[in-house]
């Protein structure tokens, strides 16, 4: 963090207090709507009221978890277009998305025929194996002499991600109605079932991995030069692809199995930050997880207060309000072509 | 003083010979790397900068094997310009002359220094992007310079520079070799190669047909040796004339 200039500790700590507000905001907010200063009251003193219950059983838990959540995927995005100098890399470019929607599939599904209740601890587990087996696999077929090639590790991403979706897609002809809804719920991903468990798991695995990534952003420049040009300024790339693919995919399966699949946050939050602030890794970091969390935090607010009681599926949110900005950031900015040689 | 020992080294690819088995001894100066395309030169730096194993012999940094030093051991020993730099995203050119720092104690300074002297300061704030070709090559070896290593490995620093800045780099290049830094470059101008090298390495098809310093090369006889040299590696009539000039014989 040493590295980032007086002007960007302050960008990042204004963005930071916006993103507190936005959370107060989106407190506030839902199918009861409870006043800010009374958000503000019951947050320093708790009490036996209905309104109470509802901040801290509903929509704090929520809150926390869609701002750690959405925060650990912008970033595992940035880590990605960084490691593979590619700006269509995205968390799930090595397998680990499409693994840990197979990992969903096959928990509801086969929970059924193992007579096992595919509760929701199982299905969580489930996606985390399956989402960290692929990235395993895809890392195995890239790995020739202890070497990955970028390009190997591309393709082997991709056709590894459309074999577990092809199966996942059987999976799903396989089910009945109840568990191909959930499957579909799953894959377009929720916030509703948070609980304090899972922002315990935000709060106590999600963020060290986000700050191990953080500490990674003077090798992820340098990286930026090329692989050789990496070795010459004595990086190990390897040991660096390796650990950002461990890391990364920790926090894409973590997170999936926790809210299901949010596409759209990791690819575009972090060309965002790239338009608007450059591409220097250690703000680019920081803030992808600022704007990654106050968009996931904006989508769930919409997402549980546009059709209250109802739901929409976040998924579905997070595209909608992120792609016309992104069109627009690029429409702006399309002078400034992201990466060309 | 540094010095880089090449001790017997051969290179194979697929059974092929690619550099055959040659000693070579360079203490600090400019030395230049002249050949024909394919006739192993890059191949050669990428050995001397640890990039690839030697098939046989060892390369040594200071009399230790290149392939004894940790990256980081040779990052701060040796920099390196390749002909491929990949980079497209939009770092400012200060940040990518910090790239090459390694040591962050008055990194700043240094970068102000550098960027000076490659006349780089008035883009500091310019995203590498959007930067032509030349501009971009000034920036790659200004954070060659940053890293400040007593070893510079260059494959084609002048790419893309035009004559003025190709003067002003051969110029860098001499001054920063005469403070007892060792600096091998691959270079396609022979000219440029006679008026400012300190010694001259001439390789063909693997084979290292010439190596020898500059310095004593008055009489006409060491004249026709390196012109016989060159004519043979480049296979086109050669001559170097009383000013030391080069003269292509059609």
């Amino acid at each position: 963090m040493k590295n980032l200039s007086s002007i960007q500790a302050i960008t990042l700590f204004t963005s930071f207090c916006v993103l507190f507000l936005l959370a107060l905001f989106s407190l506030s907010l839902g199918s009861i709507d409870i006043s800010l200063p009374e958000v503000l009251r019951l947050l320093q003193a708790p009490e036996d009221s209905a309104a109470s219950r509802i901040l801290y059983e509903l929509r704090l838990p929520r809150v926390l978890l869609s701002a750690v959540v959405g925060g650990s995927l912008a970033v595992s995005g940035a880590v990605m277009q960084g490691v593979f100098r590619n700006p269509l890399a995205d968390p799930g470019l090595i397998g680990v998305s499409a693994g840990a929607a197979l990992g969903i599939s096959v928990a509801i599904v086969c929970g059924q025929y193992l007579q096992i209740d595919p509760a929701y601890s199982f299905i969580a587990v489930s996606a985390f194996v399956f989402g960290m087996s692929a990235m395993v696999l895809v890392y195995l077929i890239a790995l020739k002499e202890g070497q990955s090639q970028i390009a190997t590790l591309l393709l082997a991403g991709v056709a590894l991600s459309a074999f577990c979706t092809a199966l996942s897609a059987l999976f799903m002809y396989l089910s009945n109605d109840q568990q191909l809804r959930q499957i579909g719920m799953m894959n377009l991903g929720s916030l509703s079932g948070s609980s304090w468990l899972d922002v315990k798991i935000g709060l106590y695995v999600l963020l060290p991995v986000v700050l191990c990534l953080l500490m990674l952003a003077r090798p992820l420049n340098v990286l930026l030069l090329g692989e050789s040009q990496a070795r010459h300024l004595g990086i190990s790339v390897e040991n660096l692809k390796l650990l950002s693919f461990v890391l990364v995919s920790l926090l894409v399966s973590v997170s999936v199995s926790m809210v299901g699949i949010i596409g759209f946050v990791g690819l575009v939050v972090p060309h965002v930050v790239r338009i608007l602030f450059g591409a220097s890794h250690g703000f680019l970091l920081s803030m992808s997880f600022i704007l990654g969390a106050a968009l996931l935090l904006i989508a769930d607010t919409i997402s549980r207060t546009l059709i209250s009681p109802a739901e929409l599926p976040i998924g579905i949110l997070t595209a909608l309000i992120g792609c016309p900005f992104f069109i627009f950031l690029l429409f702006r900015f399309r002078q400034q072509v992201l990466f060309h040689s | 003083m540094s010095r880089l020992r090449v001790e017997q080294i051969s290179y194979l690819i697929k059974e092929q010979l690619i550099l055959k088995q040659f000693s070579l001894t360079m203490g600090s100066g400019l030395h230049v790397v002249l050949g024909a395309n394919g006739a192993g030169k890059s191949t050669l730096l990428s050995l001397l900068a640890g990039d690839l194993k030697t098939h046989t012999g060892r390369v040594e940094i200071d009399d230790k094997s290149v392939a004894d030093y940790s990256l980081r051991e040779l990052a701060s020993r040796r920099a390196v310009l390749t002909q491929e730099n990949p980079f497209g995203f939009p770092l400012s050119v200060r940040e990518v002359c910090g790239l090459g720092c390694l040591e962050k104690n008055n990194s700043e300074k240094l970068i102000n220094e550098v960027l000076d002297h490659f006349q780089l300061s008035n883009f500091a704030s310019k995203k590498f992007n959007e930067l032509s070709g030349g501009e971009k090559q000034r920036v790659h070896l200004a954070r060659i310079f940053c890293q400040q290593t007593d070893f510079l490995f260059l494959d084609e620093p002048l790419n893309h520079l035009d004559i003025q800045y190709q003067l002003m780099m051969m110029k860098l290049l001499k001054d920063y070799a005469s403070k007892g830094k060792v600096i091998v470059c691959v270079l396609h101008d022979i000219q440029l190669a006679l008026r400012f090298s300190d010694s001259i390495s001439i390789l063909k098809k693997g084979e290292l047909i010439f190596q020898g310093e500059l310095k004593g090369f008055s009489e006409e006889s060491d004249k026709q040796i390196l012109s016989n040299a060159l004519s043979d590696a480049f296979d086109i009539n050669l001559e170097i004339d009383k000013e030391g000039l080069l003269r292509v014989l059609v």
